[in-house]
């Protein structure tokens, strides 16, 4: 696998890719950004211009990607089928306009679930690479938040931050339907309201409304 | 000229019959559970989705959710007496206890520090088995996440209101209190109950020294018995040398 400067997180090599070199790549990243600078510049000026669009047009754009978090199946091992069941009739993943998808060009939002060995690391990285910006990454179960059980163990990475940047973690082993379901929450309130939300105080809302729910 | 060979007359077995029968009826057993469920959403309104958005299904008693500390009602003191039996049966070592000795009130040791790294905690459940006394419990909020590592390491306090969340809600609902439910005693007393029971202990030193005491005279008041014991042995080995 060729090196990437945008980043500075470790990514293990693959023998057999091939290879691209670095000179090269460069320009090549050079030309394509160039290319698209004055459309992205155009519109901006444009809608930033027009009185109504500019002051809506964050919140639209906000709205839009929240409520559209396609996934990408990411099931390494027994937490995937606490996703399935979240993708299931019973946890409607696809009222919240959530859809499974097997390729990660169509994908905002990649899901892993389960534990993340040394051999598979460099596969989550390269599919990371591959999805579309905007992209979102939620860390499900222990495993994959701080290698749990696995914790120190020889053939697990302990989290899969070390390779992706994470969004929301999720913990629990694995977490049931709802708690994913929690965590799609606390991403939806993060592409709201920026890095301003606090789970604390979702997690008391969340409690004093089960208060309010009591059957007496 | 090409004899084209006649073909064999099948006979029609009677389990052909059978099997077109058994088609029909399995397809009409397929239709009718799709009718009975679609009467079932349709007109009974009984849909299999969960109804609230960020809901859950009906939590059970012994839902393993995330753990919480708990207080005693009586005498407004946490639970915990510090003995670390949590933090040495984690698989995980996700429990960090500090503790301090002899706290007036507190029967043995005090935790000052007392965090879960839910980062690693897998929810196993061996903690709230070993504890001695009602102090860890499993509660029913599940609603745990967060957008970084240090989010989901709950502190003394956290756990505290976790707990005591959970405590209120089981009086509430009617299942009883933290000793009811766990079937363990609290070992935590009042300020006054302290008290009691060190005068307790000191009015036993007490009578202790003061029976020491007496079982001293008694054996300064009979001198002569053990004059004559000594006597007698000495009788013997003179006898044993004579």
């Amino acid at each position: 696998m060729h090196e990437r400067e945008r980043t500075p997180i470790w990514v293990p090599e693959i023998q057999g890719q091939p290879v691209l070199p670095k000179e090269l790549r460069q320009q090549k990243l050079e030309i394509v950004l160039t290319r698209f600078d004055w459309l992205k510049e155009i519109a901006n000026r444009v809608l930033d211009g027009t009185p109504i669009v500019g002051r809506l047009k964050d919140k639209v754009f906000r709205w839009a990607r929240k409520s559209s978090l396609w996934y990408m199946t990411f099931g390494l091992a027994c937490c995937a089928i606490e996703m399935m069941a979240t993708a299931g009739p019973r946890y409607d993943f696809d009222r919240f306009g959530m859809i499974p998808r097997a390729t990660p060009r169509q994908a905002d939002l990649m899901i892993v679930a389960g534990t993340v060995t040394y051999k598979m690391a460099p596969r989550v990285r390269i599919l990371y690479e591959q999805m579309a910006e905007p992209k979102y990454v939620i860390a499900m179960g222990v495993c994959a938040t701080n290698g749990g059980p696995f914790y120190d163990a020889y053939s697990v990475l302990n989290g899969v931050d070390k390779v992706v940047p994470v969004d929301v973690y999720v913990p629990g082993c694995p977490p049931t339907p709802e708690q994913l379901l929690w965590g799609v929450k606390l991403l939806q309130e993060k592409i709201e309201r920026g890095e301003l939300v606090r789970p604390e105080e979702l997690m008391k809302e969340a409690m004093n409304e089960m208060i309010g729910s009591e059957k007496r | 000229m090409k004899v084209t060979p006649t073909k064999p007359i099948i006979p029609i077995l009677p389990s052909y019959w059978q099997d077109i029968l058994d088609s029909i009826v399995t397809v009409a057993k397929g239709m009718w559970v799709t009718l009975r469920n679609f009467g079932r959403v349709v007109i009974k309104r009984q849909a299999t989705t969960i109804t609230k958005k960020w809901g859950s299904r009906e939590i059970a008693l012994r839902y393993r959710g995330t753990i919480g500390l708990t207080i005693d009602k009586r005498t407004g003191k946490e639970n915990c007496i510090g003995c670390l039996a949590c933090e040495r049966i984690c698989p995980d070592h996700c429990i960090h206890i500090e503790t301090i000795d002899d706290k007036p009130g507190h029967k043995g040791k005090y935790p000052v520090v007392f965090i879960i790294d839910n980062n690693l905690c897998s929810l196993c459940g061996l903690c709230v088995e070993a504890c001695p006394v009602p102090a860890l419990i499993h509660t029913e909020i599940w609603q745990v996440g967060g957008y970084s590592h240090r989010d989901l390491v709950f502190d003394k306090q956290r756990l505290l209101e976790i707990g005591e969340w959970q405590q209120e809600r089981w009086i509430r609902v009617g299942i009883g209190n933290i000793d009811q439910v766990t079937g363990k005693k609290s070992m935590q007393m009042t300020d006054e109950e302290w008290q009691a029971e060190e005068e307790k202990k000191k009015a036993a030193a007490a009578a202790r020294a003061q029976r020491a005491a007496t079982a001293r005279q008694q054996q300064t008041a009979q001198p002569e018995k053990t004059k004559h014991f000594s006597g007698s042995k000495a009788m013997s080995q003179e006898t044993v040398e004579g």
